[in-house]
């Protein structure tokens, strides 16, 4: 199935229009496509991977499948060419290790104070198909953000939304429900979240946040706190309380280990005077033990240093990826940002070459299964952040990072929108956009 | 000849609508395009398409971008208006089962077309026809065309003008002599920072392209768009490649010259910014470390400037700006800090002169002109006798009056 489609679209996409040149020359290498698919690692399944020439040319494609491998061959031609040049056929690695079927994602313009249309999607993996989740028609164009499922359920999930009558949406099967958490525990409204395996506790950062902008051009935007705790919701009780709070540090983005017995997050000391001071902010990851509802021993500094900021700590097994930028807690903003490996196992770091690139790359999920990641990263234009999938080998190593397949490769140029927050999702997410929005004040103007 | 009088009644209509859409609302209508969108990608579909009124909306959007072509909004809407009154006359025809009269044909093209100039002539529409002329002009740099419709006297009428007047001065080389011909009552006057509405954000991005300060040019125009209903028009996307342009950032300049492309007519304009992004440089503007030594620029002109002159992005403009913002704000001694010391004092604006006139500091007053210190000690002569803003008032306009009284 997969290994058709790749061959039929790719085909499709052979540049029928115009004379194919009689005669190729023969090129010793690889094809310059975009998106750049040459020699990555793909889960079986995936929609077709459609790509076309950097330099415009037209081109025909042509694939055999050998085991698991899909060898394609270019040829490629100018217009009036009356000969082209065929390239050294490339492979791309076809693998047999599952990937959940969805990825859910917000998609929003990446500007500075304001927003008009955002809302999160889901995309299904094996298609081009792109449905909203909800979209902010619902809560009359405020924002909606930091999306979470419980370990990937699309019955189960949470986001926040703001504006008037705002809060934290919990939509569980059909049941749909807002909670403001400020008024319900100690007056913090909550951030970033992290649904713990067993399904009962929510933790989330609450974070006081606030942007500022700079002249120079290759920065534009730097976002900071300049105040969070963690705080930890119970669905079971619906009640709010305080996990981690200091006066003298800044708490954030908290995440699990799988077993759930321990709390990651990021913590920073507080060097007050920020944004003045934002170059001092270094975010360390910390951990504690988890139990019965609390932490359940003295938190310890994991890893961390004066020269890097940690963001997203994302657990998978004995590995843990971040986001690693020189200072701060938005990496999105920052270009030097990138992806690092921790093994808990022995505690070393590595700067995750082979998904970096000379860009920002910043948000990023394991898939249930642990054999994919899906980030985030803006090294196409600079701006407007795609989405990059990634196979993981369980050993510590990626394969080369593909570009989100898209039914035209042209569209990720097209798009207004940057991808915010990719989470894998075990299924699709139900049309729950109705029900949302019966939660909020009807505004005519809104629509 | 009834038949000729009734064939030539739509035709008359047309060119009288035309005309009249001509002079009252042409800017209206280049701005309307300028916050207009309509794209053939995926994206615009969908969101028109999954929106309320979908093919009310496509149809009105699609017209709207023909609306950038001289002369193409006053004839669309002269043509829409015809086109109703045809339709009238058909329905008349129709229901009556007899043509209309000649002379009823007449009356009813001359209602259509009152009540189009009337319309047009209500206080907002004016309103609306003055701002969107102003920014326009602005945007297309034509500072003549600003300062002869945001004349003091319009101002004095309209005091949303007023920024707009300022900036053009100020690019004219005659902001501080501006300050006192207009009704400027405070620093307030000289930028729209606390407006945060489309007008407000559009001025801002204006303000920062001429000051020089691209980066913060962009971000206006960012929040320029989010105001718009698709969170990008064709207006923003033109301004955001001519700004990544300068910028250097061949990457964003080239994205929205392909969105851009896809629109028919401003197809044109994207193919010619492609050349000027082709002939660019490699892309030398990239600098992947982060910084924290950068400036903070938030809703406060006055202190961005400041800022911008600190690291190096300065020009005429906004050091006149600067100047006058102090003495807008009567920060004399930072004013005059910010000449050189040998300055001739002679040589400055009639206004900066008479600020210096204030400032107490022997090595200041003795580099000033006797006639100017004449005049000063005249005005603060007066100024102690009666210290009577009105009485004041009737005296010729000067930055004493203002730095005592205020206008």
């Amino acid at each position: 199935m997969p290994a058709k489609h790749i061959l039929l679209l790719s085909i499709l996409l052979s540049g029928l229009a115009g004379c194919t040149p009689k005669a190729f020359t023969d090129e010793a290498g690889y094809p310059p496509i975009f998106p750049d698919y040459v020699g990555v690692t793909v889960p079986e399944g995936i929609a077709p991977l459609t790509f076309r020439m950097e330099d415009g040319r037209k081109f025909r494609a042509e694939q055999r499948r050998e085991g698991d491998t899909l060898w394609t061959t270019v040829s490629a031609w100018r217009r009036g060419d009356r000969t082209g040049v065929r390239y050294a056929p490339f492979p791309i690695v076809i693998s047999h290790d599952p990937i959940d079927p969805y990825i859910a994602y917000r998609l929003i313009e990446p500007g500075y104070e304001s927003w008009r249309n955002m809302g999160i999607y889901q995309r299904e993996l094996a298609s081009y198909d792109e449905r909203a989740v909800v979209t902010n028609r619902a809560n009359n164009l405020g924002c909606v953000n930091c999306h979470t499922f419980d370990q990937g359920s699309p019955e189960r999930m949470l986001f926040h939304a703001r504006g008037e009558g705002g809060g934290t949406v919990f939509v569980d099967g059909s049941q749909v429900r807002i909670r403001n958490l400020a008024d319900i525990g100690p007056n913090r409204q909550g951030t970033y979240p992290a649904w713990h395996p067993d399904s009962r506790y929510v933790a989330f950062s609450a974070n006081t946040t606030r942007q500022c902008f700079t002249i120079r051009h290759d920065q534009p935007v730097e976002v900071y706190d300049t105040d969070s705790d963690l705080i930890l919701y119970d669905t079971a009780v619906d009640s709010v309380r305080l996990l981690v709070e200091t006066k003298e540090s800044l708490e954030t983005f908290p995440a699990w280990s799988p077993d759930g017995k321990t709390l990651y997050w990021c913590q920073a000391a507080d060097p007050g005077r920020i944004p003045a001071s934002r170059g001092q902010v270094h975010y360390r990851l910390m951990a504690a033990p988890f139990e019965d509802g609390g932490l359940a021993g003295e938190p310890r500094v994991v890893w961390g240093d004066d020269s890097t900021s940690v963001s997203f700590p994302r657990v998978n097994g004995r590995w843990l990826l971040f986001t690693a930028a020189d200072f701060g807690t938005f990496p999105i903003w920052h270009k030097e940002a990138d992806l690092m490996l921790l093994d808990l196992a022995d505690g070393t770091v590595r700067r995750v070459d082979e998904l970096n690139s000379d860009d920002t790359e910043s948000y990023h999920s394991w898939s249930s299964g642990g054999h994919w990641v899906v980030f985030s990263s803006r090294r196409i234009d600079g701006r407007y952040t795609r989405l990059f999938l990634s196979h993981f080998d369980g050993e510590g190593n990626f394969s080369k990072p593909f570009l989100l397949p898209q039914e035209d490769p042209g569209f990720n140029q097209l798009r207004l929108k940057s991808y915010n927050i990719p989470e894998f999702v075990k299924g699709p997410v139900p049309d729950r956009q109705d029900a949302i929005a019966g939660l909020f004040p009807k505004k005519e103007d809104a629509q | 000849m009834k038949k000729t009088c009734y064939r030539l009644m739509p035709v008359l209509l047309l060119a009288a609508v035309f005309t009249a859409a001509l002079l009252l609302k042409r800017y209206t209508y280049y701005q309307a395009e300028f916050f207009n969108l309509f794209l053939n990608t995926p994206d615009y579909l969908q969101e028109v398409l999954g929106g309320p009124h979908p093919y009310r909306t496509l149809v009105r959007e699609f017209t709207l971008q023909f609306f950038r072509l001289p002369g193409a909004g006053p004839a669309i809407v002269a043509l829409l208006v015809t086109l109703g009154f045809l339709l009238a006359r058909l329905l008349y025809r129709l229901v009556a089962r007899r043509r209309l009269s000649c002379g009823a044909s007449a009356v009813l093209a001359a209602l259509a077309l009152a009540g189009f100039v009337t319309a047009a002539l209500l206080p907002e529409s004016r309103q609306r026809e003055r701002w969107a002329k102003v920014e326009r002009a602005s945007l297309k740099h034509q500072w003549d065309k600003v300062i002869a419709a945001a004349t003091p006297k319009a101002c004095e009428k309209d005091r949303t003008l007023i920024p707009y007047a300022m900036l053009a001065h100020s690019q004219r080389g005659t902001l501080p002599q501006a300050l006192i011909e207009y009704p400027v009552s405070g620093p307030q006057d000289l930028d729209m920072e606390g407006e945060l509405t489309r007008h407000g954000y559009f001025f801002s991005s204006l303000l920062y392209e001429d000051m020089g300060c691209t980066n913060e040019a962009i971000h206006h125009t960012f929040q320029t768009a989010c105001t718009t209903p698709h969170g990008a028009s064709f207006g923003t996307l033109r301004q955001l490649i001519k700004l990544n342009i300068a910028a250097g950032n061949k990457p964003m300049a080239r994205k929205y010259c392909d969105i851009l492309a896809t629109s028919p007519v401003n197809a044109g304009t994207a193919r010619a910014a492609r050349r000027i992004i082709d002939a660019m440089p490699a892309e030398s503007y990239l600098d992947h470390s982060a910084s924290d030594t950068a400036a903070i620029v938030s809703h406060n002109a006055f202190h961005n400037l400041r800022l911008m002159a600190t690291h190096g992005y300065f020009n005429d403009a906004a050091v006149d700006r600067t100047r006058c913002l102090l003495l807008l704000q009567r920060d004399l001694n930072n004013f005059a800090g910010s000449f050189p010391p040998d300055q001739d004092l002679s040589a400055l604006p009639l206004v900066y002169q008479q600020a210096f006139c204030l400032v107490a500091d022997p090595r200041i007053q003795e580099r000033l002109s006797p006639a100017i210190k004449a005049e000063a000690d005249q005005f603060m002569a007066f100024y102690n006798r009666v210290r009577m803003k009105d009485e004041v008032l009737g005296l010729p306009r000067s930055y004493w009056a203002y730095y005592f009284l205020g206008y």
